[in-house]
């Protein structure tokens, strides 16, 4: 068999130890159950269709790869474990109707746009509104604002349809790690905008917070061993049993002092939330 | 007499033709099975990871290829060296977007312990610098800078492509088609 001496062993038991998490076991698209493919630049699990679609974003965006066929390095495993489907999809599906229907993973038209608009279309239509709204409050000449709105409505779709005007989005660093961010001048921004464009994953101003900036570094050196820390408090419940037979083994000790049983709760109910 | 030019009537229109096999290989989204159906069909086909390995027969001028499109994901890498065998011509993609230097690495070794191997010593090797469309992707210089190509052996060609608009496909398969030696 082939082997690969560059990477320890290590990464591929932080992978199947994740892999094993309820909240990673349906793709973090089309919901399709066990994914083997993952994004380890978005910390998200998804099947093989869907790793076709994200492979097409270019590597900018997602990058692809294969939790059997490829080997990964400890640092590429690191969004996995601090992002993961549930945590992801609250950020990038927070525009999304509640019923709406997710295409199926046979139907490759639609999973291909669902894709593009979950990340891609939606964070730009929103930066671009964003600068819009600043620009709105020097006067400029008419024809730009005509050649704008004229472009938002010609591409309509289901997240862009849900946006409210004025609402601010937290940007990645912000909604996952917690980190405050502090707006700098209009002006400044602007300078930043017009210089990257087309670059997705700008952010707007600095971090300033000294504390935040701290924790930041400390989480780049984060440990093999603080990494696997954080797996065995999240994956131990798993060894007792399954939910049920500690469910119903909790209930049989309660009947037995003839306690009501709603004064006590599950202790594993809050860890499997 | 007749029988010689029944011979040279029959070498006119014969479409006996044997295929010259070609090995396409690269790293993982690089674009290879999108170039393949590229030239197959002429169209862009939605992809999911190869799992194994793609082969098609493809025309380009009276020259029958067949042209196998191998998996890129790390784990199957190894196994590139069994389809060498009587492979005439070798098309490399890489994907110009990505200037990650540890992939250029994972590249370069491939490509090396392939110039190694005794099939395939004379092979020409098409290099695709593969979806040259994104901004900021890297020019042809800038890939034999990365690849150490100037150390290679066999000979190479790098030809700038866009296999999702099609361009640049055609003018790298003349170099190829002209290079090798058919017979």
């Amino acid at each position: 068999m082939y082997k690969n001496n560059k990477t320890p062993l290590t990464s591929l038991k932080i992978l199947e130890n994740l892999k094993r998490l309820p909240k990673n076991q349906s793709c973090a698209d089309c919901l399709s159950a066990r994914p083997s493919w993952v994004s380890y630049n978005l910390g998200i699990f998804i099947c093989i269709n869907c790793a076709g679609v994200h492979r097409s974003l270019s590597v900018q965006i997602s990058k692809v790869k294969s939790t059997t066929l490829d080997n990964m390095t400890i640092q590429q495993t690191e969004k996995l474990v601090e992002i993961g489907n549930s945590k992801s999809n609250d950020y990038y599906e927070y525009y999304l109707p509640h019923d709406f229907k997710r295409p199926s993973p046979t139907n490759a038209v639609g999973l291909r746009q669902f894709i593009r608009d979950k990340y891609v279309n939606c964070l730009r239509h929103i930066r671009a509104q964003k600068k819009s709204n600043r620009k709105k409050r020097k006067p400029k000449s008419r024809h730009v604002h005509l050649h704008k709105s004229r472009k938002r409505k010609s591409n309509p779709n289901e997240f862009i349809a849900n946006i409210q005007p004025n609402e601010e989005l937290l940007t990645e660093k912000e909604f996952f790690y917690g980190l405050t961010v502090s707006k700098k001048d209009d002006d400044e921004d602007e300078k930043k905008i017009n210089n990257d464009e087309d670059n997705i994953l700008i952010e707007f101003g600095e971090i300033t917070n000294k504390n935040n900036e701290e924790n930041i570094i400390n989480k780049q050196n984060n440990n093999l061993e603080d990494l696997e820390s954080i797996f065995f408090e999240t994956t131990n419940y798993k060894n007792e049993g399954s939910d049920n037979q500690m469910e119903n083994s909790f209930k049989y000790i309660i009947s037995l002092f003839n306690l009501p049983n709603q004064t006590l709760h599950y202790p594993y109910q809050q860890q499997l939330n | 007499m007749g029988k010689s030019i029944s011979k040279a009537i029959g070498g006119l229109f014969s479409s006996k033709q044997e295929e010259a096999r070609i090995v396409m290989i690269g790293l993982d989204s690089a674009g290879k099975t999108t170039v393949l159906y590229r030239l197959k069909l002429g169209e862009v086909v939605m992809t999911t990871p190869t799992i194994g390995f793609n082969v098609e027969s493809v025309q380009y001028k009276n020259v029958n290829l067949a042209v196998w499109d191998l998996g890129g994901q790390e784990m199957v890498r190894p196994l590139w060296k069994h389809y060498y065998k009587h492979c005439k011509g070798i098309i490399l993609v890489i994907d110009a977007s990505d200037r990650n230097e540890q992939r250029h690495q994972e590249i370069r070794d491939e490509l090396f312990r392939l110039a190694g191997e005794k099939d395939v010593k004379n092979a020409p090797v098409l290099i695709l610098n593969n979806k040259k469309d994104v901004k900021g992707s890297m020019s042809t210089s800038e890939v034999t800078e990365a690849l150490d190509l100037y150390e290679l052996q066999n000979e190479y060609y790098i030809q700038n492509t866009c296999a999702t608009m099609g361009t640049g496909l055609f003018d790298g398969m003349e170099w190829l088609v002209d290079s090798m030696n058919l017979k």
